[in-house]
């Protein structure tokens, strides 16, 4: 009986130190994902181009509920606070956006193109942010909560209770009423981005189909 | 009649052979769903290895910071170090200023009549320098007497006499020590080895019956 225990105990040693040596190391920031990064870099590494087979997979899984031409690369995991903006090349279209809760993600796209990307905090575990699909219903600038007595600038506005996506500080542990915040200089290009009417999709987790 | 019994040593094998199988499937269980690279790389990386090409679930993992753990909304620490900040800053003491520099002074200055005040009363002894007036004054008293009646000689001098005797009366002034002083500590202690020593002996006076 001592042997199996001893057994059992060098099983869980030997294999909590394999999947800690074999972990892929969470990937270092480049300092270009650690200051937001804007329009500057070249547009032809910046993006990445899915296939037909890609494209059906993320649709037949809920990914997307749109075709989606390209999407950003990102060369490593955001940090919060951290933002990706490139717009370079990409045609004037239908802009949609897409939140991703469960990996704490917004996408900006534009005509098929990703345009844009960033962290962002959402509702707490008691105030979750809602998902499924929704319309934008008014661009507030200059917003000011009266509920919260609090500033929420680039606020756009989408469901009729006050749910919205605005400029906020996005930090680790930070947490939200319900809406959607993003750093503030892509709230403002997010702003200028989008009008009344185009659809911000929530995804709460990853296997979600949106509503 | 015989029956086959295994041996204690057999059981014993056995058992530890299963327990060994055990831990190992659960470790293995365990790593997978704790570590998400490896639960990724175990539930969809061999799907992706199929096409050969990356989902598009799995390139926005890698920008992700990961879903939000369990107790990141309870966890204070960063707002506390920020507060901490905060609060670090008013407690650092302030350079004095100008004004400051030149305010302090008069506390210096009442310490410095204190060694002149038995001068005064030197001079106390004499009030007479009021009756003589003038020069006859000046070179009597001391070079602070010749300090004081600057302003105007025989006023200067009928001015002194009534500041003197308040000055005097300052010598026994002795100041408070808020510090217990030797004595006391003293007294203290033996007062604890005093009970120490009464605790003690009554208690071998407790033991001797039930020794003997």
């Amino acid at each position: 009986m001592r042997g199996g225990v001893l057994a059992f105990a060098s099983a869980l040693l030997t294999l909590g130190a394999g999947t800690w040596a074999f972990s892929p190391p969470r990937p270092e920031a480049s300092a270009e994902t650690h200051t937001p990064t804007s329009a500057t870099s070249s547009a032809a590494g910046d993006r990445l181009f899915l296939t037909n087979a890609q494209l059906t997979q993320a649709i037949a899984r809920g990914t997307f509920d749109r075709p989606v031409k390209s999407l950003l690369a990102v060369p490593a995991s955001l940090h919060f606070g951290d933002y990706v903006w490139n717009d370079r090349g990409v045609p004037a279209g239908p802009t949609w956006v897409r939140v991703d809760l469960a990996r704490q993600l917004i996408s900006v796209f534009r005509a098929g193109h990703e345009i844009g990307t960033a962290v962002v905090v959402y509702g707490a575990d008691g105030l979750p942010t809602p998902a499924g699909k929704f319309p934008i219903l008014a661009k507030l600038k200059d917003h000011r909560s009266a509920t919260y007595d609090a500033p929420m600038p680039y606020t756009l506005r989408l469901t009729g209770d006050g749910v919205s996506i605005h400029g906020s500080s996005v930090r680790w542990g930070a947490a939200t009423h319900g809406c959607i915040g993003v750093p503030l200089p892509f709230a403002e290009r997010l702003f200028n981005a989008t009008k009344v009417g185009d659809d911000v999709v929530v995804v709460a987790s990853a296997g979600q189909r949106p509503a | 009649m015989t029956i086959a019994i295994p041996s204690p040593s057999r059981v014993r094998r056995r058992g530890a052979l299963a327990v060994g199988l055990l831990g190992i499937a659960a470790a293995l269980s365990v790593a997978t769903l704790s570590n998400p690279w490896l639960g990724h790389a175990v539930g969809e990386g061999i799907k992706d290895s199929l096409h050969g090409m990356q989902t598009v679930a799995a390139m926005l993992a890698e920008r992700s910071p990961g879903a939000r753990p369990e107790g990141a909304l309870t966890n204070l620490k960063h707002k506390r170090q920020a507060a901490l900040q905060e609060r670090a800053a008013p407690s650092i003491p302030a350079p004095p200023t100008a004004y400051e520099a030149l305010a302090a002074p008069p506390p210096v200055l009442p310490v410095a009549p204190l060694p002149e005040a038995p001068l005064y009363t030197t001079v106390a002894g004499g009030p007479v320098a009021p009756v003589t007036p003038g020069p006859g004054g000046t070179p009597g008293g001391p070079p602070i007497l010749s300090d004081i009646p600057l302003p105007g000689g025989g006023g200067g001098g009928g001015f002194t006499p009534p500041i003197i005797p308040t000055v005097t009366p300052q010598v026994p002034v002795v100041p408070a020590v808020p510090v217990p002083e030797p004595a006391t500590w003293t007294t203290m202690l033996l007062g604890f080895a005093l009970i120490g020593r009464a605790l003690r002996s009554r208690g071998r006076v407790r033991l001797r019956p039930v020794g003997g």
